[in-house]
């Protein structure tokens, strides 16, 4: 009687133990219910470009030069917290990060982001497993990142367990298709009665279609089957099929391994946990923000007990080298090629009323030379070739038309007798230099020349009225008054009257003495071109579409398909296409010889400080600022230019910081 | 007559073996039950023969011809006749033939027979001192399994029963010609046993 109430007693404790044990999570995830536990996503407080940092710290004072070459120091600094003031630092302490936002950079076409997931120790259990999915909104888009999961190990345990159990009935089932043939029997039972078959067996050569029978006309197949243990082969597969079942039976939550980021098993609940999350995303046209929101639920084995609720989204701004590219439309240009003109004209003066040409006379000598140096030129057709030469006379209006328009004919026939005179005399010279040459046979014949025939086109105007009229005007000597009188007489038809009423007024003198021996000259015109074509370049108005093409794929952040577009044109948006394919190098080159606008500068800073020159960055920074304001906040949106900010405090006003 | 009858029988069945012999391959057995071998030294021999797929014919003797006595004077049966010494004997010569089905194919696998049979016995001593002899005719039937050792061999396992009419005569000893008992009777009872190697060709 003792026993059993003992018995009873014990059975009771043990009811009471486990109805107690079971609650105790539901209890747990009913108070989690209630006060709404949430994980919560924090960016993380890595730094974007952590290399650019650590090479930074070696420096702490810059020499810059400011846009009147004066030079100023620049330190880095911070704010010092009583007096508000900027003072030197030496060492920069990572900063807790609050914000629900950051700027993050494209590099290469792909942005990182970086964020943790805070789980609280209130929302951890061993015998639960905690799915966290952060979603990622992207322009119009939403798209699901992969999930992290928390398993508690006693939750992981059940898994194991159902697992071992699925293990042991897979364990039942035989995979080998021929574990169910009686191969030694089958094989003597071939040997005997199908022989030909048999005798297959080892012909390598073909592999033969042809069915064979034994003697009653059993084929192979037929003792394959006969030799096959078909109930055996048939519970095997009633296994197989069931396996699906048998694993929903014993797996009640399966371990999901594809397509999570991280599962970790828990054993101790009492910490907070956090997580860093890295996504790299390949960036697209337009994207300039994207946001991270985190959902979750608790599972107790196939049972979701709690769903986390919504949490706060977190924001990064994309800022992209992209958008640096300039979209002016290019276009086309062609090459044509030209001849180039070697034109040259020549004074040949002459006396009053005289048409003898006189070597001694004012600059003849030196202009006679000119002319017959060009002459020889074209006899020996050195770098030339001839279009013309024209020659026109002219006579000073004094005297009367008529003779005026005989004299200067005269004029010009005497140069044209001159040269043609000089002409055939310097063929013959030429002619006797070539010299003459003797063949075996003894005969003399004279060597060719090859000269070219030498027209001169001659003309005459009797009087030169219009030279005289530019003259006049550009003369330094006659008063605005003079001038003005003798353009009075411009409208006059008869030159000879024209003449005449010039001879009354007090500038004739000076017209006369000064002007018209000017006037009694032989202008020479060679109308020559220089041998072989030379090339121009010339722009056309159609677009060049290819060059448009490269734009538009640096837009695209396609960068290195860009920069092999754009590699030809080596112009500012090559540059940029060089940038985004992080070929510095390249790009500084480029840039370099680009003319200096603020936009350049800012490029060559980003440029500089890949390269660790900050001091010429923080110069270029500077420089781009002081022409356009707006880099002041682009700044801090390009990891190379804001660890530079943040380094040197840089962008204070002189209100913040006396050091500026 | 014994001699007589069993050269006959065993020439009969060398000749049709050897006909047979023009026939294909793999048609025909011969073999000979272990079992019978120990059972005190039974000769027997038994031939066979496809008809078809699923049918042999066959045709076997089984002869024995010994008698066992015991050479220990003292080992004496308290006979109320004379002094006999102890014997026993299962003298008999037994000739059949029959047909076998094989449900999957000739000398392989499962298989049942049927038999027609004639054996003179002679046979007593083992548990008391009288001896039955006679003829007996009779059908049997009989199953067993054919395991292929190889190409050419296989083991036989079987047992059969069989059923007929005797005429018999029972003896009060062993060795004397003593009737007891005589007339025809019908019988039911186990034919044989077998183990056996068998050759195929």
């Amino acid at each position: 009687m003792k026993k059993e109430t003992a018995f009873i007693s014990f059975l009771l404790c043990s009811v009471f133990l486990l109805a107690v044990l079971s609650c105790g999570t539901s209890k747990k995830a009913d108070s989690l219910k209630k006060r709404n536990i949430t994980a919560t996503i924090e960016l993380s407080k890595l730094n974007d470009v952590p290399e650019l940092e650590y090479r930074a710290s070696k420096r702490d004072t810059l020499v810059v030069k400011d846009d009147e070459g004066r030079d100023f120091f620049i330190v880095k600094a911070i704010k010092d917290e009583q007096t508000g003031e900027m003072v030197a630092n030496e060492v920069l302490d990572a900063a807790v990060v609050t914000a629900r936002f950051r700027n993050i950079a494209e590099r290469r076409g792909k942005v990182d982001l970086q964020f943790q997931i805070l789980v609280p120790a209130e929302m951890q259990d061993r015998s639960w497993q905690i799915r966290f999915y952060p979603d990622m909104f992207v322009l119009q888009d939403s798209i699901r990142l992969e999930p992290i999961v928390v398993t508690g190990d006693n939750y992981r345990k059940a898994q194991l367990k159902g697992y071992q159990q699925y293990e042991r009935f897979l364990s039942r089932i035989i995979t080998d298709s021929t574990a169910f043939i009686d191969l030694r029997a089958l094989e003597i039972f071939i040997k005997r009665y199908i022989p030909d078959v048999y005798a297959f067996k080892t012909d390598s050569t073909e592999v033969s279609d042809e069915v064979f029978y034994s003697f009653y006309g059993v084929s192979e197949q037929q003792a394959l089957e006969h030799y096959t243990d078909k109930y055996r082969k048939r519970y095997n597969k009633r296994l197989m099929d069931s396996r699906a079942k048998m694993f929903r039976k014993y797996v009640k939550a399966p371990i999901v391994s594809e397509g999570i980021r991280l599962d970790t098993i828990i054993r101790d609940v009492s910490n907070n946990l956090i997580f860093n999350y890295t996504q790299t995303i390949n960036t697209r046209p337009k994207l300039r923000k994207v946001d991270i929101v985190l959902t979750g639920d608790i599972f107790e084995q196939d049972r979701r007990i709690y769903s986390i609720p919504r949490s706060e989204p977190l924001t990064f701004y994309v800022s992209s080298i992209s958008s640096f590219a300039d979209m002016t439309e290019r276009y086309l240009t062609s090459v044509i090629e030209r001849k180039a003109e070697a034109n040259a004209s020549y004074k040949i003066e002459f006396a009053v009323g005289k048409a003898e040409i006189k070597s001694d006379f004012r600059e003849n000598a030196g202009q006679i030379a000119l002319v017959k140096d060009n002459l020889n030129d074209l006899l020996q057709n050195e770098g030339f070739d001839l279009d013309s030469i024209v020659i026109v006379a002219n006579a000073s209006p004094e005297g009367s038309f008529a003779a005026n328009g005989a004299l200067s004919r005269k004029r010009g026939d005497a140069v044209v007798k001159y040269f043609d005179a000089y002409l055939k005399h310097t063929i013959y010279e030429l002619e006797a230099e070539a010299g003459y040459s003797i063949n075996e046979d003894g005969i003399v014949t004279k060597n060719k020349v090859n000269t070219p025939s030498i027209r001169f086109v001659s003309r005459s105007v009797p009087e030169n009225w219009s030279a005289l009229d530019g003259l006049v005007s550009e003369s330094p000597v006659l008063t605005e008054g003079q001038k003005e009188r003798y353009f009075a007489h411009a409208g006059m038809r008869d030159m000879d009257a024209r003449e005449a009423a010039m001879r009354k007024d007090d500038y004739y003198m000076y017209v006369k003495d000064t002007l018209y021996p000017r006037l009694r000259v032989v202008d020479f015109a060679f109308h020559l071109h220089r041998k072989g074509m030379i090339k121009d370049t010339v722009h056309t108005t159609e677009i060049d579409e290819r060059y448009m093409e490269g734009v538009r794929l640096l837009k695209d952040m396609e960068y290195e398909a860009a920069a092999k577009i754009l590699a030809p044109y080596q112009d500012y948006n090559t540059a940029v296409a060089y940038m985004g394919a992080e070929r510095n190098a390249s790009a500084m080159l480029i840039l370099q010889n680009c003319e200096r606008t603020p936009l350049v500068n800012y490029l060559l800073s980003i440029l500089y400080s890949r390269n660790g020159n900050e001091r010429d960055a923080v110069q270029c920074y500077l420089a781009a600022c002081r022409a356009d304001p707006s880099y002041i906040y682009r700044g801090n949106l390009d990891p190379e230019i804001s660890v530079l900010i943040k380094l040197y405090g840089l962008n204070k006003t002189p209100e913040d910081d006396d050091l500026f | 007559m014994f001699k007589r009858f069993h050269i006959r029988a065993l020439c009969l069945l060398t000749a049709s073996l050897i006909f047979c012999l023009k026939a294909s391959a793999q048609q025909f057995s011969v073999s000979t039950n272990v079992v019978d071998w120990m059972a005190i030294g039974t000769v027997n021999a038994e031939g066979g023969v496809a008809l078809q797929r699923h049918f042999s014919a066959f045709a076997g003797f089984r002869i024995n011809p010994w008698v066992f006595r015991s050479g220990n004077p003292e080992d004496r049966f308290e006979d109320p006749l004379g002094d006999e010494e102890r014997q026993f004997q299962d003298k008999k010569q037994a000739y059949y033939a029959g047909v076998r089905y094989w449900p999957w194919y000739i000398f392989s696998g499962w298989w049942v027979g049927m038999r027609g049979q004639y054996m003179e016995y002679d046979r007593g001593g083992f548990i008391v001192h009288e001896r039955e002899a006679g003829d007996a005719w009779g059908i049997g039937l009989s199953g067993g399994y054919s395991y292929m050792l190889n190409e050419n061999f296989n083991i036989d396992f079987g047992m059969g029963f069989w059923g007929g009419q005797t005429n018999y005569g029972t003896y009060r000893c062993t060795n004397c010609g003593q009737p007891v008992e005589n007339g025809k009777k019908w019988f039911v009872l186990p034919d044989y046993i077998a183990v056996s190697l068998m050759y195929i060709f």
